[in-house]
């Protein structure tokens, strides 16, 4: 193994081990939500309105008489071997609604997160290069806009003017369900548009992407704020390094400067708010999923909100943390990727 | 432009003329300088302590002076060439390809996401050689300064300072620069390494005729290897002359205090 | 310095303008919260009717479109919108008042110590941080919110819970900065108490970017507690709460475009102000620094 790998090896190794502390303090910290915070947990584990004898059973069965450190092993062995609990509203395994709603959330949340990079990156450098001109406070008014936006009101606005007004676009749901009888969808992945073109299915392609246009677009206005104002903040920062000195009086222009030189150094805090904004809009997304009737995870939290179904809330809460934690884990390799300064320590 | 044809002084030509340059930032002018000429195949030191202007006027001799929101007029005269209030555009041809810089840390001046050899070949094909002309010339170019061609695919931050300052000198010259403006290029080197890349802007001096711009606010340096040796204070020039006048003999009651700061220097010229 | 200052005496007003003109932003953001300030002090007085945003209706004036009388229209109760969407600012205000002085109050002295004492403090309480910092904080608190009951309260202490690890990250990156000085070791040398050197040299220090930060999260918060308000687990009816407002305003809004309009744009324009002026002020103190949260 040449040194290089090995050094990269042992980091991957340092940044797993990390992850999976975090993981076990989530863990344990849901279970203080759900089982030392309410006052009966048993009754918020089946539900508040049930007769007491049943209330007594359930406390037995589910072993919450019993002390807090046997409960605790008892559940993180349970959450450890998929044993999420029975949500109250669906009757369902937690986990098997979790393995349902993911796919079409990742869709949006994916999606979302491509536009708000795509759209922010360039912001973000246009800003650095005309810094304290009209176009660096356009942009960062844009940006200011973009972090400050209620995604439940902006979503109604869209819906309004889009659906009602104009007409242009459908107002809520995945696809036309019209579609089920006339061009079956066959799942593959659990992500619409991913499958209608796996499976070359026109008809779903389009009615799908038209379905995301919406949402998507609401939920991207958090992360191209974010990302626009910390590309700004980075390649100004980078501007002042001597290796831009140094490619100046090499006679690079300044497209080459900030469009190469400059960018790419400064896209690792980039990268690490990436995975910030990715559980933010895991977060956002609840709202932005019950208002287009999007059914994913965010859908599926809301309702387990608004009927107080705590088995759900709590996976659900598990599911975002953990992705969080792995996200943090795929930007750190990301970067190890991006900057030789990272890997080869 | 007739200034160009007259030779400055002992028959050699002017490679580098500055005549009454004024550096403004606003209304604050931080660097006024009536007359400095670097001749050809010369080292010209560029002393003061910190802030007295000496990176500002580096700067401006490749046009980057503005860059940093400064106001440059006057003239400065690379070979005859009037560089002061031309195109952006033709001073990006000029820059790398007859004015050069290095600087002071040398591990930072390569960008650290690129590795050494892919600024090296950019640069290259920049000024107009062919992608496989560019790695012929970079290889060439470093076993010119005396480095393996294998250290081009390293990181920055895996080179030593030495071998990153010898890189941007070779990369300098396979531009084929002239003309090299050096700030403060071995501040942060060690001393057997600052000597050998002191020896190297010796031999481009002595072998292809390069002129050096060498800015330090570090005398002991500065007696060692400059032909002849400027002064600044407060964005002025205080004294010109032979090294060995403007430093043995100061005529400025400011060279003698720079001097006398630098209590190492006597020791050091005995133990030349 | 007395002589220049008898040469160019600006006015005031040439003052306002360079100012405006230096730091767009940061004058549109103060601008705005002064706005959003006076609005939540002056509420009662500037309400055309006070009551409205109380326990009264008007069920024969329901879902009028704005006018003279009710500049913004009423909602589906007959309330004057104006007037609840001036008392919602000083709901959203002091909830994000409260949820940041209690994170901070929690947060900044954890940070403070973990960064101050380092070793095994510090990596206690930042792998606490750590995992706390895993949940999104609308999340944290939407979770912590449902075990307990729905309500403003148990809203303002899920977001406080949710927010805390912020402050003790900044703190903890501010106080082990200067922890590691020469200052503090001869403060140290000199027999100063740690409680003494972390006031005197410590907390001064860190005192700049816990500004900035919470200028920017009272945007933050804003949001949050309205989008909580807005499924249903932050405040309830009759409080004038602008995420309220929005919800139960959207089963009309089709017909009825005012009711989600303008309490929606009362929280856009608060969070911005709070956006705006934490941004000017970072870049105002530091242009430097870079902070990653909301």
């Amino acid at each position: 193994m040449r040194p290089e790998t090995a050094s990269l090896v042992r980091y991957i190794g340092r940044r797993i081990a990390t992850g999976l502390l975090v993981v076990i303090g989530v863990v344990v910290l849901t279970f203080v939500i759900s089982r030392v915070i309410p006052s009966d947990p048993a009754a918020a584990w089946v539900g508040g309105h049930v007769p007491v004898e049943v209330l007594e059973q359930a406390r037995q069965d589910l072993g919450f008489d019993r002390p807090l450190r046997v409960q605790l092993w008892d559940y993180l062995r349970g959450v450890a071997i998929g044993d999420w609990g029975v949500s109250l509203r669906t009757r369902r395994p937690v986990l098997t609604d979790i393995a349902v709603g993911l796919p079409a959330s990742i869709e949006l949340v994916g999606t979302a997160l491509l536009l708000g990079l795509i759209v922010g990156n360039p912001l973000g450098l246009v800003a650095a290069r005309w810094k304290g001109g009209a176009p660096d406070v356009l942009v960062r008014l844009v940006s200011v806009i973009g972090v400050s936006m209620p995604v439940f009101w902006l979503a109604p606005i869209l819906q309004l003017v889009f659906f009602e007004k104009l007409e242009l676009l459908p107002v809520a749901g995945r696809y036309d369900p019209a579609l089920y009888y006339t061009s079956r969808l066959v799942s593959y992945t659990g992500m619409t548009v991913l499958d209608a073109l796996i499976g070359l299915n026109g008809p779903v392609l389009r009615s799908s992407l038209a379905h995301l246009v919406m949402p998507a677009l609401v939920l991207a206005a958090y992360p191209m704020g974010v990302v626009a104002r910390m590309v700004r903040a980075s390649v100004l920062e980078t501007l002042g390094d001597t290796h831009i000195q140094m490619v100046r009086s090499l006679g690079f222009s300044e497209a080459a400067v900030f469009g190469r030189f400059a960018l790419k150094p400064a896209l690792n805090p980039v990268i690490t708010v990436t995975a910030l904004i990715f559980a933010y809009s895991l977060a956002n997304t609840f709202l932005v999923e019950a208002i287009f009737n999007w059914p994913g995870l965010g859908l599926y939290a809301a309702l387990a909100v608004q009927s107080l179904d705590t088995p759900a809330i709590v996976g659900i809460t598990l599911v975002v943390a953990l992705a969080y934690v792995l996200g943090n884990l795929a930007v750190d390799l990301l970067q190890a990727a991006i900057d030789p300064r990272i890997r080869l320590q | 432009m007739s200034a160009a044809a007259s030779p400055g002084s002992a028959g050699m030509d002017a490679r580098l003329q500055i005549r009454d340059l004024v550096i403004r930032f606003g209304d604050h002018r931080v660097v006024e300088l009536e007359t400095l000429d670097l001749f050809e195949g010369e080292i010209l030191g560029l002393a003061g302590e910190s802030g007295a202007g000496k990176s500002l006027t580096a700067y401006a001799v490749l046009g980057l002076a503005t860059k940093l929101g400064a106001q440059v007029s006057g003239s400065i005269l690379l070979e005859g060439e009037q560089l002061v209030g031309r195109s952006e555009a033709w001073l990006r041809g000029i820059r790398g390809r007859r004015i050069a810089m290095v600087f002071q840390n040398p591990v930072a001046a390569f960008n650290p996401v690129f590795r050494v050899g892919d600024v090296v070949r950019r640069a290259l094909r920049l000024h107009g050689l062919s992608r496989a002309a560019s790695h012929r010339r970079a290889a060439e170019a470093m076993r010119g300064v005396l480095l393996d061609p294998e250290l081009l695919h390293r990181y920055p931050h895996q080179l030593s300072g030495g071998q990153a300052q010898r890189v941007a000198i070779a990369l300098a010259l396979a531009l084929g620069t002239r003309l090299l403006v050096a700030d403060e290029p071995t501040s942060s080197l060690d001393v057997t390494v600052q000597a050998e890349i002191l020896q190297l802007l010796r031999q481009l001096r002595d072998e292809r005729s390069v002129s050096v711009l060498f800015i330090s606010h570090d005398l002991s340096v500065l007696a060692e290897l400059c032909d002849r040796v400027a002064v600044m204070r407060g964005g002025k020039l205080v004294e010109v002359g032979p090294t060995g006048w403007t430093l043995s003999d100061p005529r400025e009651p400011y060279t003698r205090e720079l001097l006398d700061a630098v209590p190492t220097l006597t020791v050091e010229e005995g133990a030349l | 310095m007395s002589r220049a200052h008898a040469e160019s005496q600006p006015s005031s007003s040439a003052v306002a303008v360079a100012w405006w003109r230096d730091n767009p932003l940061l004058a549109m953001g103060s601008t705005l919260g002064l706005v959003l300030l006076l609005m939540a002090l002056g509420a009662p007085l500037l309400s055309p009717a006070p009551s409205d945003a109380d326990t009264t209706v008007h069920l024969e004036d329901t879902l009028q479109p704005p006018s003279w009388s009710h500049p913004f229209g009423t909602d589906q109760l007959g309330r004057d919108l104006l007037t609840r969407v001036l008392y919602g600012a000083r709901v959203s205000l002091s909830i994000a008042a409260l949820v940041l002085t209690l994170a901070c109050l929690v947060g900044v002295p954890l940070g403070i110590a973990a960064g101050y004492f380092g070793g095994r403090v510090d990596d206690l309480i930042m792998r606490l941080v750590d995992v706390f910092l895993a949940f999104p904080p609308l999340l944290l608190a939407l979770a912590l919110v449902a075990v307990l009951t729905p309500s403003i309260a148990s809203a303002t202490i899920a977001l406080a819970v949710a927010w805390w690890p912020w402050y003790a990250r900044l703190a903890r990156g501010q106080a082990s900065s200067v922890a590691g000085r020469q200052l503090v070791e001869s403060c140290r040398a000199l027999g100063l108490s740690d409680t003494r050197i972390v006031f005197r040299h410590v907390l001064p220090n860190a005192v700049t970017p816990i500004v900035v930060q919470v200028s920017l999260d009272l945007g933050g918060v804003i949001l949050v507690s309205a989008a909580m308000s807005f499924l249903g687990l932050g405040a309830q009816d009759p409080v004038p709460e602008w995420g309220l407002m929005v919800s139960q305003g959207r089963s009309y809004f089709t017909t009825h475009w005012w009711v989600v309009t303008f309490p929606g744009a009362a929280i856009l324009l608060a969070a911005m102000a709070f956006n705006l002026i934490g941004d000017g002020l970072r870049e105002v103190l530091d242009p430097k620094r870079m902070a990653v949260s909301s």
